[in-house]
């Protein structure tokens, strides 16, 4: 009798999942898509960077130094005599790999640290967020410059530093997601049938934080680059003779009142990353928001 | 007929910088293996409070079990470690919450909700607890292919059979039914009780439903106890709740509804409000709203007597009441 009753329910549904939505969403916002493309194009670009590039990345050739864009060097040469096109398109392997690595790091860490402290609360989270608190207290340039002084200039060194950085202020913002995520109902239903505190983290509680996570992913990148390259500028990221997008601006500097393209390229190409990377982070917000459903 | 969960001089406290709140005082209570107790009582008067209790689930802080013991097969579910209680939570007492809209995981599918219930306490492959969700689903009326969907492409009615088959994918022993159908509109209450009461009887399965509604206590539960402030004034079987009302406060409940054999032109409600649970009234606690109270009533707390047959009431003047009700 009652399998019946519902058995002749209206059988219209939609069958799209939360992934689906989601990019459909996405697809709608034009912006977003514009710096996904971009975002699309700068890592094919890296990846395919050896195919691409016109010539040898350190190739020096001092008789073809400051040659401004022509046909041979459609961006230009640098200081030795090197093509920026060719070193902008390694650099970006760098950049992209470096800001990957930190936010991935960043992004790890913060989601162990914010959600359990978050879930567990209590004295564990007073003490958690109060060194974090002290951490968010340091400029975030001036703590990076501290972190890589002490840590070293290896790729994965940086990465570390640009990651230890940003941790207590994504920590924090997980936590609250957290804080909450832990009052819902299904987490006490989730109680209520035996599982353990580390299941519902991992099973109920993260998986809800995903959508701000995301988000943050994105918007980090961005930020990661341009630290990066700060770092860069100061000496203490990524070393020459290995291209990166920050110091190839740097090695412009020297060279800003009397030839353009070194310091012009790097920058636009930086801005642009980092617009663009913004930009999918807030189209993917906006897409992940069910209030904002048509 | 084998008791299967002893309750005995519960009580649960929540202590706030406020004050104490006494939200469960010195309860007794007893479920039959494959009989339904409705727990029936107003907001606030500690039903929910209860239900976490024996699932040793209270909030802490702020609440702590201050005393009593909850024998579930003779074993005291309060002294035992977390990792036990675990084991018994979802597999031998499972709970269905309130509000299915809150009640499950928006990221997940129902299907893979249901078939982690499973695999939490039995030993099997992903496979088999996949299956067994799409079993239950059958089970509660939901077709398999919708074991891929998500809580958001169900409705209110649909959402609360899901959790009944995740509360039911393991067999449970007790249940625990917080107020199913209060979220719901009434047509599909019906349905939904009609269907909790068909599963529990085909799986032997007993139930404490807590509820406010006196309706579905009449149709589905074979014990009832009535819940004022944290006590239980009144406990008896369905017969003799309903046609030897005792207490004075569930004479104030039944008045409170309207009846299909006589025209009442007015309800008549208890007057008053729940006593403020961080500082009850001395003696009797429904004394202050009590249309019979008298002297003693304030002075002395009652204690809970059998009126024969097992019919207990926590009331000074319960014979006298009760032979007044039955004259009109």
């Amino acid at each position: 009798m009652i399998r019946k009753a519902v058995s002749s329910q209206p059988k219209v549904r939609k069958r799209r999942g939360r992934f689906a939505e989601t990019a459909h969403r996405l697809s709608k916002n034009i912006p977003a898509m514009c710096a996904l493309c971009f975002v699309v194009l700068l890592i094919m670009s890296a990846v395919f960077a050896p195919y691409l590039a016109p010539y040898d990345y350190a190739k020096q050739d001092l008789t073809q130094k400051f040659v401004t864009p022509n046909l041979a060097h459609p961006l230009g040469t640098d200081n030795f005599g090197r093509d920026i096109l060719s070193r902008l398109l390694f650099g970006g392997r760098i950049s992209l790999l470096v800001s990957v690595m930190a936010v991935a790091m960043s992004v790890g860490g913060a989601l162990i640290v914010g959600s359990a402290v978050g879930y567990f609360g209590g004295a564990l989270d007073n003490i958690v967020m109060r060194i974090l608190d002290v951490f968010m207290a340091i400029p975030g340039m001036l703590l990076t410059i501290v972190f890589s002084v002490a840590l070293g200039t290896t790729l994965f060194d940086t990465a570390l530093a640009i990651a230890l950085t940003s941790i207590p202020a994504l920590a924090r913002q997980l936590r609250a997601s957290t804080l909450l995520i832990r009052d819902q109902e299904y987490i006490e239903a989730a109680k209520s049938f035996g599982s353990s505190h580390w299941r519902i983290i991992w099973k109920h509680v993260i998986p809800n934080t995903l959508a701000p996570v995301i988000v943050q992913t994105s918007m980090r990148l961005g930020e990661a680059i341009l630290a990066i390259s700060g770092m860069s500028i100061l000496g203490l990221g990524v070393q020459p003779p290995t291209p990166e997008w920050g110091n190839i601006l740097a090695s412009g500097q020297e060279y800003i009142r009397t030839y353009w393209p070194l310091i012009t390229f790097p920058g636009i190409l930086i801005g642009l990353a980092m617009l663009s990377f913004n930009l999918l982070g807030d189209g993917l917000r906006d897409a992940m928001d069910p209030r904002l459903k048509k | 007929m084998d008791t299967i969960l002893e309750i005995k001089d519960l009580t649960i406290e929540y202590v706030t910088e406020e004050g104490t709140i006494h939200a469960v005082n010195h309860i007794n209570l007893s479920i039959e293996e494959g009989k339904t107790v409705g727990l029936v009582g107003e907001t606030g008067s500690g039903k929910t409070t209860t239900a976490l209790g024996i699932l040793n689930l209270v909030p802490s802080p702020p609440g702590q079990i201050v005393s009593g013991e909850i024998l579930y097969h003779g074993e005291d579910l309060l002294k035992m470690s977390k990792g036990d209680i675990q084991l018994i939570r979802g597999a031998d007492i499972s709970m269905i919450f309130q509000d299915p809209m809150t009640a499950l995981n928006p990221v997940h599918t129902v299907g893979a909700q249901i078939a982690e219930v499973v695999s939490l306490h039995q030993d099997c492959s992903k496979e088999e607890a996949w299956n067994r969700a799409e079993e239950m689903l059958e089970l509660v009326g939901i077709t398999r292919e919708r074991s891929h969907e998500y809580p958001h492409q169900f409705s209110g009615g649909m959402k609360q059979r899901v959790v009944i088959a995740m509360a039911l994918a393991c067999n449970p022993t007790l249940l625990l039914a917080d107020e199913p159908t209060t979220a719901l509109d009434v047509t599909i209450q019906a349905q939904v009780l009609e269907m909790i009461n068909e599963l529990k009887n085909r799986l032997n399965t007993s139930m404490l439903l807590i509820t406010h509604d006196l309706g579905i206590v009449a149709e589905t539960c074979d014990n009832v106890a009535i819940m004022y402030a944290g006590e239980i004034v009144e406990y008896g079987t369905l017969e003799q709740m309903f046609t030897r009302t005792a207490h004075p406060y569930t004479l104030g409940l039944f008045e409170s509804i309207p009846r299909l054999d006589t025209d009442t032109n007015r309800l008549r409600p208890i007057p008053g409000l729940m006593p403020d649970p961080a500082n009850l009234p001395k003696g009797c606690a429904f004394q202050p709203r009590c249309p019979y109270a008298q002297e003693k009533c304030s002075k002395e707390k009652p204690l809970t007597r059998d009126l024969g047959e097992g019919h207990l009431v926590q009331c000074h003047f319960a014979k006298e009441i009760g032979i007044e009700k039955r004259r009109d």
